[in-house]
């Protein structure tokens, strides 16, 4: 009976009024082309031209204008108004198509790939072989809108805790709202901090797992090492690819090239293991980010390479 | 406050009325179809309503100033005449109305304490009037110079008073009064200013007559007694012919008859039946029967069709030929304790009173959906968020959930307060219910989908708790109570944040929308601005001069409120200024709640003789 019930709802007892979707004259082609033959040449014209800015509008997204526009248009033509009739062109289509196949430019043939022996193939641009995506422009970039999301997230957090500061009473006499009020500091103080990195870094990366050794030769270990940050706002950042990228382009380059890429491209927050430190403070390089001594360990003993 | 001048008297402004749901059932032939066959004309409280019957045209004649205690319609409807009581010693006034322009024509008054019945004379130049039990006297009125031409007492000493009126049918010279043992046939000496009655005589027959009907030559008129049974008179020889039904009487009384024109009788009784009689031994043909006593009962037109109306404040519309009832119009009979719209929509509102709770379409003042819980009274009614039930408090102490659309009973949680739930709300999320009880208790229930539970008690209150609010984010609710208090709760920790203290009994209360502030009112007739940060008092208003203040709303934003109470006017009030920037008059009993609806079109207030009023909102733009 309940699962009965939970399906009424008191605004279904107000009246219903039905509503008649408003149709529009549709383009299909068919019913594009009655309507065409109803039109006398001007209303016709007139038509066009304003069919044609639908069209345009359309390739631009902008829809609803042209439909507006469509619909002030079409006006009924008047008894006495007759189509033109028999009207026929004297153009030789045969010859015509036949010169311009000639002169013609040939057509490209379509990349294939072929890969067994009895010859099946088939369109090498959507086989996955062409590489495609990883030569966009944004291709391994954060995407903005999550950017902005942490950001927004991070500062409503803010916000919240804020609210809830505020709202204490004047007179912080109990041991309960005392550490209640210490609670909200440092959870404030954390969000301000948190706010602070990533307004301050264009790109973060975050580790995914302790891991001991980096090989500079074999950048690409890096990227497979990602690890999950324990604070959940700033996981969403992570973009293993960036660092992939970022590696691979100066592959050709020195080890020590890399490492300074890396690092000023890229702040580590979290924690990461020593011998990665090791690694940079080894090379002789310094951190940009600001982090050092917060969030890692100095390591004491410098372990082997 | 209407007619009293004072220093922004000038300023106030009218709130327009533009509804009334409602009809006062017990006033015997109170409902009175117009000789225009279009219109009916009915009293509630202090006003007499005009309704269109196939529209929703309301008119109000607005001058009584108490209760409406009978009306008359001329028979070619030009007129109609209403009386009213008034408190002892006092004259209470018949009021001549101008049915065309709905304007008042003249105030007669010369009985005391309350007028019983009136009737006008066919050629509409007199207007006869009978005082009630502690006036006693019938008193011709002329129309044209709207004066009394001559009075005289109603009854015999021996016997007792009498309560009932009509004209002849012919001549304007003639009418019949009875009453408790007396049945008088009148002649106006005109000339002399005298009125000489002749008392008909019934044998051994003991009747207190409750209706009158004269037949349409004059020569006969029945009268149908509370004995519940009819007697017929000849009008020449002051004789009663004869009378029935001998075995089988009506029971709880004949309390409305019409003759018609093929000589039937149709006869109403105090149990609700309605019935067609032969004239000659008044055995019934037919009989229907309608909800409650029947008091009303009218011709529109020639008889093709009646209507009927009852105790139980119902309307009913009977075609002769199919002899079938038809319900056209409800309202409640009782006092109405709440009114609640569901959030989001200002279509549909329900209102509960005692057996009952009601679901309402707004524009067309019908009634959608009734509940009824036969003998138990319901305090305060919810709209759960979602719409999908309506949770009411009621005497028993039980919580009752109904669905919205067929009114089933979904859940009931048994023996919620000891001494009957007085006041409810439940969350936005629709997952907790706040209850309150007559013995002060603020209790939290828990609602899932098979189970209710009893989440905490909160216990400071030491009396009935009258109101219940809750923040919009559901951590915080403020209770009113009559013991004097309103209580600001944490309900997550559940514990007391803020106690306000006033020697009163508070009503109601309402958070500003921006929670920062709180208003009560109660009878102390002052309304209260508080903090709710720490309780301390802002503002101490003057809300009403005589009565308590019953019900507040304020606007979602929070710029107007309107308060209503004892005194029967609803205030629209500025917020910042504390000032009243309109005053609505037309409610006639005290005012239990009000709320101004979710799209900001109507206030709508409830009052507890069972009328719903309609104001139109003075600052929607």
């Amino acid at each position: 009976m309940t699962a009965l019930c939970a399906q009424e709802s008191i605004y279904n007892l107000l009246p219903r009024v039905e509503e008649k979707p408003i149709k529009l004259p549709s383009f299909s082609c068919f019913s594009h082309l009655r309507y065409l033959r109803m039109l006398t040449l001007k209303n016709y014209l007139l038509l066009y031209t304003s069919y044609k800015d639908v069209h345009m509008l359309n390739s631009t997204g902008k829809r609803d204008e042209g439909r507006k526009r469509l619909l002030t248009i079409p006006s009924v033509p008047h008894l006495t108004d007759h189509p033109l009739m028999g009207i026929q062109s004297k153009k030789n289509f045969i010859n015509t198509n036949a010169a311009d196949v000639i002169m013609g430019v040939a057509k490209k043939p379509q990349p294939i790939c072929v890969d067994t022996r009895q010859g099946n193939k088939y369109l090498l641009e959507t086989s996955g072989l062409v590489p495609k995506y990883i030569n966009k422009k944004d291709y391994g970039l954060t995407p903005k809108y999550v950017i902005k999301r942490n950001e927004e997230g991070l500062k409503k957090n803010w916000e919240e805790v804020h609210h809830e500061f505020q709202g204490l009473s004047v007179e912080i006499d109990t041991l309960p709202k005392k550490i209640n009020k210490e609670r909200l500091e440092s959870q404030m103080k954390q969000l301000e901090h948190d706010i602070n990195i990533i307004e301050k870094h264009k790109i973060i990366y975050i580790a995914n797992k302790k891991f001991d050794k980096i090989h500079l030769e074999n950048p690409k270990n890096v990227a497979l090492y990602q690890y999950v940050q324990e604070v959940p706002m700033i996981e969403a950042a992570v973009h293993m690819n960036q660092l992939i990228c970022t590696v691979s382009d100066v592959k050709r380059g020195s080890p020590l090239r890399v490492v300074k890429k890396i690092l000023n491209a890229v702040l580590v927050v979290g924690f990461l293991n020593d011998c990665v430190l090791h690694t940079w403070a080894a090379a002789g390089l310094t951190w940009s980010g600001g982090l050092q001594g917060e969030r890692l360990a100095i390591p004491t003993a410098v372990p082997s390479f | 406050m209407a007619g009293e001048p004072g220093p922004q008297s000038d300023a106030l402004c009218e709130l327009e009325l533009q509804a009334v749901i409602g009809f006062n059932g017990h006033i015997p032939s109170g409902l009175i179809c117009h000789p225009d066959r279009e219109h009916f004309i009915y009293p509630l409280g202090c006003t007499v309503i005009i309704q269109g019957l196939n529209n929703n045209t309301q008119a109000f004649l607005h001058g009584h100033t108490n209760n409406v205690s009978c009306v008359a319609v001329s028979r070619s409807g030009c007129y109609v005449a209403s009386g009213q009581v008034t408190f002892m010693g006092f004259k209470a006034d018949i009021i001549l109305w101008d049915y065309k322009k709905r304007e008042l024509l003249a105030r007669l008054s010369l009985h005391m304490g309350k007028i019983e019945k009136l009737a006008f004379s066919p050629n509409e130049l007199y207007l006869v009037s009978l005082g009630g039990q502690d006036d006693g006297s019938v008193v011709v009125w002329s129309i044209a110079k709207r004066d009394a031409i001559c009075g005289s007492p109603a009854s015999a000493r021996s016997a007792g008073n009498a309560t009932v009126l009509a004209f002849s049918n012919c001549r304007d010279e003639a009418f019949v009064s009875a009453g408790n043992g007396t049945i008088r046939v009148w002649e106006l000496d005109l000339p002399n200013r005298k009125i000489r009655p002749t008392e008909c005589q019934t044998g051994s027959l003991k009747r207190v007559v409750t209706c009158i009907m004269m037949a349409e030559d004059d020569r006969y008129f029945y009268v149908g007694t509370s004995s519940g049974d009819i007697l017929k008179l000849n009008m020449k020889s002051k004789l009663m012919s004869d009378y029935g039904p001998v075995k089988e009487k009506f029971s709880l009384g004949v309390t409305a008859l019409l003759l018609l024109k093929t000589g039937d009788l149709v006869v109403s009784t105090g149990g609700g039946i309605v019935a067609l009689c032969k004239g000659s031994n008044y055995k019934p043909i037919k009989k229907i029967q309608v909800q409650g006593g029947v008091t009303s009962l009218t011709l529109r037109g020639q008889g093709h069709q009646f209507f009927v109306g009852t105790e139980e404040s119902q309307i009913y519309r009977l075609n002769y030929n199919d002899f079938k009832e038809e319900l056209i119009a409800t309202c409640h009979n009782e006092a109405i304790h709440d009114i609640i719209f569901p959030s989001g929509t200002s279509d549909l509102f329900a209102t509960c009173s005692k057996n009952d709770i009601r679901v309402w379409h707004t524009p067309e003042n019908k009634e959608l959906l009734r509940i009824t819980i036969p003998n138990m009274t319901c305090h305060a009614i919810e709209f759960m968020r979602d719409g999908k039930s309506i949770i009411s408090a009621w005497n028993d102490g039980k919580i009752r959930a109904f669905t919205p659309e067929t009114g089933r009973l979904m859940y009931v949680i048994d023996h919620a307060h000891s001494m009957g739930v007085t006041a409810i709300a439940a969350t936005s999320d629709c997952k907790r219910i706040i209850s309150g009880g007559g013995e002060g208790q603020v209790r939290v229930w828990e609602i899932g989908q098979n189970t209710r539970k009893l989440e905490e008690v909160l216990k400071e209150h030491i009396s009935a708790v009258s109101c219940i609010k809750i923040k919009k984010n559901n951590r915080e609710c403020v209770t009113a109570s009559i013991d004097g208090t309103c209580i600001i709760w944490d309900i997550v920790r559940f514990m007391r944040n803020q106690m306000i203290l006033a020697n009163t009994l508070f009503q109601c209360v309402c958070y500003h929308p921006e929670e920062y502030q709180i208003i009560t009112s109660g009878t102390d007739r002052k309304i209260g601005y508080w903090e709710v940060f720490d309780g301390s008092a802002i503002r101490n208003l003057e809300g009403s001069l005589t009565g308590s203040i019953n019900g507040m709303d304020i606007t979602s934003d929070g710029t107007y409120f309107v308060t209503g109470g004892d005194d029967h006017l609803v205030k629209v009030w500025d917020y910042n200024e504390g000032e009243v920037t309109h005053v609505g008059m037309g409610h006639s009993g005290s005012i239990t709640r009000l709320r101004i609806c979710p799209g900001n079109k109507y206030i709508v207030s409830v009052s507890a003789d069972g009328a719903i009023l309609r104001w139109k909102y003075p600052h929607s733009s």
